[in-house]
């Protein structure tokens, strides 16, 4: 059995928590309350989402990094030895497609040749953006897919992995 | 590879052993969050504490980075749990080796104990 270490990265509140817990029968979080009065959502994560999901034959290692980039020392140390990631954005939300671009950059910087998909989340909204919308904004490379996403419907998440796998 | 597996099989039976049953658990995980290979007499999760590890030790570089201290700033994370048990963490080469207590531990004790193993490197690690 092979086993793939995929890391779920993404702007605050794009759903990779709920990714996570969707699809992992036992998931560690590291929720914390947040202190903003700006509350977008009540918790964000702090260090890491970790959980294990059999697809296939394949076992997966997922960890989940925190959205927001003053924890940005994490996105790094996540991301040692991963054989892909998913990249999440909130399709409904187009503000957060500036912090999205600049994480995505980041990422893509750091591992120019690590395969990635990019999960467009919450494509259940009315008002989500189509996906040539969230490519062109986040300049995404033809070769990368972009997959309508909703997180917490566990088919729709085990697409997004399915398609990642067979990338690597 | 499997000489270099079968030898921390062997440092980590080891310091359960030398350890006189202060030390409950012990694991050999990777940077980059993996387990390797692990010892417990108590319930654990090795894939669960292995990403912990990568985790708190990642912090923990950020922290010695950000603070502008030495290259490899720290060569041990100690944290105590709400009933005096401890977790401490180790770097080991390329690992980090990651001991659970039991509650009141002798510390000075389990210190010498680690500081036995992991000051020698093993063949193939």
């Amino acid at each position: 059995m092979k086993v793939f270490k995929i890391v779920v990265t993404g702007p605050y509140n794009a759903g990779k928590t709920t990714l996570v817990k969707t699809i992992c029968s036992e998931a560690l979080t590291t929720d914390r309350r947040v202190s903003s009065d700006e509350l977008v959502k009540p918790y964000t994560t702090v260090a890491l989402d970790f959980g294990l999901v059999r697809i296939g034959s394949h076992m997966v290692r997922l960890f989940g990094t925190p959205g927001q980039s003053r924890f940005h020392f994490m996105w790094r140390t996540l991301s040692i030895g991963m054989d892909g990631y998913i990249f999440m954005v909130d399709s409904s939300d187009p503000l957060s497609l500036d912090d999205a671009l600049h994480m995505y950059m980041f990422f893509k910087s750091m591992h120019p040749n690590t395969a990635h998909v990019i999960a467009a989340n919450k494509y259940d909204k009315e008002n989500k953006l189509s996906l040539d919308a969230i490519r062109h904004a986040l300049k995404v490379p033809e070769a990368v897919p972009i997959y309508p996403t909703i997180a917490y419907n566990r088919d729709s998440v085990v697409n997004v992995l399915e398609a990642l796998i067979n990338l690597i | 590879m499997a000489t270099a597996y079968k030898n921390l099989q062997m440092l980590v039976e080891s310091i359960i052993v030398s350890s006189k049953g202060w030390v409950e658990a012990v694991a050999v995980v990777t940077q980059d969050g993996s387990p390797l290979t692990y010892n417990a007499e108590v319930e654990f999760k090795p894939d669960f504490i292995a990403a912990i590890t990568a985790t708190i030790c990642g912090a923990c570089d950020a922290a010695t980075d950000i603070l502008n201290l030495n290259p490899g700033g720290y060569e041990s994370i100690d944290i105590q749990l709400g009933d005096k048990r401890h977790i401490i963490i180790n770097r080991y080469g390329d690992y980090y080796v990651v001991c659970l207590t039991r509650p009141n531990p002798n510390l000075g004790f389990i210190n010498l104990v680690l500081r036995a193993f992991l000051s020698k490197s093993l063949e193939g690690v």
